[in-house]
């Protein structure tokens, strides 16, 4: 099943997989983002952290105020059980929605 | 680089969250802007260009619309309903004020538990205490017209306090004369009550002997039947009975035929007439299950004694005119029955006078405490709602800052208090609830009219209770709304956040509240120490017995299967025989009187070698009818001649053994023994030879000197014989097994007769200074609970004022202060302020006491060890109050204080 509100949904995708592997900033998302897109895709703070917000009152992400050597405390998010359990149900429903596109532009290539 | 900080908080001040995760987000998004920035500069941009930039970026997406679609809430409220979501209406902006409320309530435990702590005993404690007191001083009696009603008293010689009981004469010819009543009757109420066969096992119950115009002189009706009727006191009338309410339903499974069934009381059926409502229980709540009437001889003499009267005064008549009827009535009896005391007349007391008026000190005085109570509380939410005004200054200051209206934040606050107010308030609605409960449930039975049914928590006293506390904490809830957020601009702001120093009025107004609090415990807590120390001694008093060991129970046999005195004596025989033989019984007796509080009768005597001169009116002394040991039984010390023995029985010559007092009062430097005395009357037939002195003994209660007593061998018939009197048995095995067998005996000997009051004479004794117990407890758990008050305002105001003086304190610490310097500071400060409070209430206390001493048994109004010793117990609570923030303060690290901005 495709979620239709997808652009919402893919935001919420891209967050959680760049979280699944090491808790981040909300400032280094948003790079990692704009980098990793090649500037396609892209986050202003003032979207950003809404959307951080929201995730996490979902449970999917954790906020903590980390303080490390000679620097300010930052807010780190990290990934939680329930957001691992998303990225697992979006990542297949991506991979349908990619292979149901394949299908349909698929003629082309037969 | 602008002040990112300062344009997040703009953005989201519309949102209302609270200040905590304001600055939380707001720092966070800052961190971003400023690597945005940075990350914009090193990119080539300008200064101005990048400030630029950075802003579009945080205006461009509506950032407060986002955030509002993430509920507005702190991350850790998430779960809530969706119909929580706040859609701006005006029920869920109210909803919203909620939610923020309870959590700034939260996130303030501490705070949040005394405030409401304080609202529920301030609330609960007093609506308590003053609705049993507006039961007993306060409310009408339940009678038609109850300032028309007055008892009636014979008074002899002039002093004016004394009030003595009429005889059937005096009845009969003041119901007789009828010129100063409209309508007037008896009433007695037997000590043992009666016995009640239901089945075959024989019970004991409570009632009153009345004449047949009781009820109608009180205007009361019955719920069922009728009342008495005149005639129905006339000799030879059939016995009759009204039930009162309580003993239609619980022993009657309220029989909706009851009248006219006949029920065996005292051994006789007894025709059930009516049943009253559960409201009247005159003359004694604790005795009321039934009244039945009682039958008048015409009299031969004036005597005997022992009915009290209660009138129905006629309007319209002056009260100079009754006393001149009374006089006259009275000098119309004297003239009928001559030869006994010539100078008494009648005299009156108001009903609702003779019912409050011995309570009235003692419930005077729980009033003020009550009062001093309610203020103590209301004084200490105020206190700490100023303190947290104070202390939430910043955070006003920040939201009105980033554009918070004024209107908006009075309406937080008021949301925020009224939430204290209800969590306060419903708690306190359950103490007093509880509190009139537990308070109706251990009055002594002189407080009786709390057993009314209808006592319970006063409506108008909680809405006052409540109006006076909830208003302290509405009234200063809106105090940092008033206090600090008025005009405060942006440039303020840090400074409040910084938290700089307090307002110097508002710590001496807070100081000035705490002085207060301390004044008023003490007045309170030497009031209570004062009682208790009176009560102490009270419990102390030598009874002139030796209880230990000693087990008394009373019994009233039934005129019907014991006419006469032989019948009486040869129950009391078999009863003490079979005493004799228990195992571990040492001395048993039968008396009509005990210890502590508990005399037959009195009566007039005379030394009868010096009759008194014509109109001299003899002295009063208690008389008491005693069989068996009774002297060797309650330990009363024999100090001259002998106790009575198998001589002095019923053809011996008419012998007497005297109390010490008596002796020495009319026998003074000789010994009586030998001597006559003449009592009830002139004449041979009058006169007793005393044969020994005893020990005094206290028969008119423990706070009474010594009774000047009189005492009679049981089977001579005379003094002070009444078919109901008292079994003393003392033992040497444990005092419930003998009760138990003090039952059996007599159940062997008659199973028809119910035994009642089995009790030690310890208990005797506690149980006549129940009363004085009673109100001690009372005024020292208020006294008490006005201490935790005052203790829990100083520890507050002590608290806060070390909090908000913590970089200076740091400051201090670090330039070499030492802990010791830190601690002489703060408690310094809060001992002057508890010392400043003690010594107001030490003059207070002063003046006040003169007021309880009419309560106060051998112990000084101005006792020195109560006003020494209370001070020194508040000044130590005091010092433990401060003692902890002292310590808090002494514990401060300076490198995080001074870093806190």
């Amino acid at each position: 099943m495709i979620t239709l509100d997808l652009k919402k949904g893919s935001a919420d995708f891209l967050i959680l997989s760049l979280l699944r592997d090491e808790p981040r900033h909300g400032y280094e998302l948003s790079k990692l983002i704009e980098s990793r897109s090649g500037g396609v895709v892209q986050f202003q703070v003032s979207s950003l952290y809404p959307l951080l917000y929201r995730m996490e009152e979902r449970g999917w992400i954790k906020g903590k105020w980390i303080e490390k050597a000679g620097q300010r405390r930052r807010r780190y998010y990290h990934i939680t059980a329930a957001g691992r359990e998303v990225v697992k149900e979006q990542r297949e429903s991506w991979l349908e929605f990619v292979h149901a596109i394949g299908q349909v532009v698929g003629p082309a290539h037969a | 680089m602008p002040d990112w900080s300062a344009e997040i908080l703009a953005q989201l001040a519309p949102l209302g969250l609270s200040a905590e995760r304001e600055f939380e987000i707001a720092e966070e998004l800052a961190q971003h802007l400023e690597q945005r920035f940075a990350e914009l500069r090193a990119h080539g941009a300008s200064d101005a260009d990048a400030s630029r930039q950075v802003l579009d970026e945080l205006r461009h997406g509506a950032l407060p619309d986002a955030l509002a679609r993430t509920q507005h809430r702190a991350p850790r409220d998430a779960g809530e309903p969706p119909g929580a979501r706040s859609t701006g209406s005006h029920v869920s902006s109210l909803w919203r004020d909620v939610r923020y409320g309870a959590r700034s309530l939260r996130k303030a435990p501490g705070f949040t538990t005394i405030a409401t702590i304080t609202l529920a005993l301030g609330i609960g404690a007093t609506t308590a205490m003053f609705s049993v007191l507006d039961a007993v001083l306060l409310r009408p009696l339940p009678f038609a017209q109850p300032e028309q009603l007055v008892r009636v008293f014979a008074t002899y010689g002039s002093t004016p306090g004394n009030l003595q009981s009429l005889s059937v004469a005096d009845l009969l010819a003041l119901r007789a004369d009828g010129r100063a009543f409209s309508s007037l009757a008896s009433f007695r109420v037997p000590n043992d009550g009666f016995s009640y066969v239901a089945v075959d096992q024989p019970e004991r119950v409570y009632g009153t002997v009345v004449s047949a115009g009781f009820f109608s002189t009180l205007g009361v009706q019955p719920k069922l039947g009728r009342t008495f009727r005149p005639g129905d006191d006339a000799p030879g009338a059939p016995p009759l009975v009204v039930l009162s309410d309580a003993f239609w339903r619980r022993r009657l499974g309220s029989d909706p035929a009851v009248i006219g069934k006949s029920l065996d009381l005292q051994g006789r059926p007894t025709t059930v007439i009516g049943v009253m409502p559960p409201s009247v229980w005159y003359p004694r709540g604790d005795r009321a299950e039934l009244w039945i009437n009682d039958t008048f001889p015409q009299p031969g003499r004036r005597g005997p004694f022992g009915l009290a009267v209660v009138a129905r005064e006629k309007p319209g008549v002056a009260a100079a005119q009754r006393d001149a009827v009374l006089a006259q009535v009275a000098a119309e009896v004297r003239a009928r029955f001559p030869g006994g005391p010539d100078r008494w007349t009648f005299s009156e007391q108001s009903l609702a006078q003779r019912f409050s008026g011995p309570l009235r000190p003692a419930l005077l005085m729980l009033m003020g405490a009550v009062v001093v109570v309610l203020l103590i509380a209301c004084v200490n939410v105020t206190n700490l709602m100023l303190a947290r005004a104070t202390s939430r200054e910043g955070e006003i200051a920040v939201r009105t800052a980033l554009g918070a209206s004024r209107a908006a934040l009075v309406r937080q606050l008021l949301v925020e208090g009224t939430l204290l107010a209800i969590l306060g308030g419903s708690l306190g609605v359950l103490v007093a609830i509880w509190g009139v409960r537990v308070l109706t449930s251990v009055a002594p039975d002189s407080l009786f009219v709390l057993r009314d049914a209808s006592t319970g928590v006063d409506a108008r006293v909680l809405a006052l209770a409540a109006l006076a506390t909830i208003g302290s904490v509405l009234l200063f809830a809106l105090a940092p709304a008033i206090l600090g957020a008025s005009a405060r601009a942006i440039g303020a702001v840090r400074e409040a956040v910084r938290g700089g120093t307090d307002a110097p009025s508002r710590r001496r107004l807070r100081s000035a509240l705490v002085v207060a609090e301390f004044a008023l415990s003490l007045v309170l807590l030497v009031g209570a120490g004062l009682l208790v120390r009176s009560l102490a001694k009270l419990r102390s008093v030598d009874t002139g017995v030796h209880g230990e060991g000693v087990v008394t129970a009373s019994i009233a046999l039934p005129s019907t299967r014991y006419a006469g005195l032989p019948q009486i004596v040869i129950f009391h025989d078999r009863l003490l025989a079979a005493l004799r033989s228990l195992p571990g019984v040492e001395s048993v007796s039968a008396s009509v009187g005990l210890p502590p509080d508990v005399f037959g009768s009195s009566s007039d005597f005379f030394v009868s070698s010096r009759p008194p001169a014509d109109g001299e009116f003899s002295p009063l002394a208690d008389v008491l009818a005693v069989d068996g040991d009774y002297f060797s039984a309650l330990g009363i010390p024999l100090l001259s001649g002998r106790v009575f023995d198998e001589r002095d029985d019923g053809n011996a010559p008419n012998r007497a053994i005297v109390s010490r007092a008596l002796a020495q009062k009319y026998f003074p430097g000789t010994n009586p023994v030998g001597e006559r005395i003449n009592v009830g009357g002139p004449g041979d037939a009058n006169a007793y030879t005393i044969v020994g002195v005893v020990g005094d003994v206290r028969y008119d209660g423990v706070a009474q000197a010594p009774s000047e007593a009189i005492y009679f061998p049981f089977v001579q018939g005379g003094m002070g014989v009444t078919p109901s009197f008292s079994v003393v048995a003392r033992t040497r095995a444990g005092t419930d097994d003998v009760a138990r067998l003090v039952r059996e005996a007599v159940h062997q000997i008659d199973p028809q007769l119910a035994i009642a009051n089995v009790r030690t004479v310890h208990e005797l004794v506690e149980e006549s200074v129940a009363g004085d117990k009673f109100r001690t407890t009372l005024l020292a758990v208020f006294a008490a609970l006005a201490l935790v008050l005052a203790a829990v305002g100083i520890y507050g105001v002590m608290t806060y004022a070390v909090g908000r003086r913590s970089r200076e304190i740091g400051i201090r610490l670090a330039l070499g202060a030492r802990a010791g310097a830190i601690y002489r500071l703060v408690l310094g400060e809060g001992l002057v302020v508890a010392g400043v409070g003690i010594a107001i209430g030490l003059l207070a206390s002063a003046m006040l006491t003169r007021t309880v001493s009419k309560l106060l048994f051998e112990v000084s109004a101005t006792d020195v060890a109560t006003f020494v010793a209370v001070p020194v117990l508040l000044l130590a609570i005091a010092a433990l109050a401060c003692f902890l923030p002292a310590r808090r303060a002494a514990r401060v690290d300076p490198s995080v204080t001074m870093r806190t901005d």
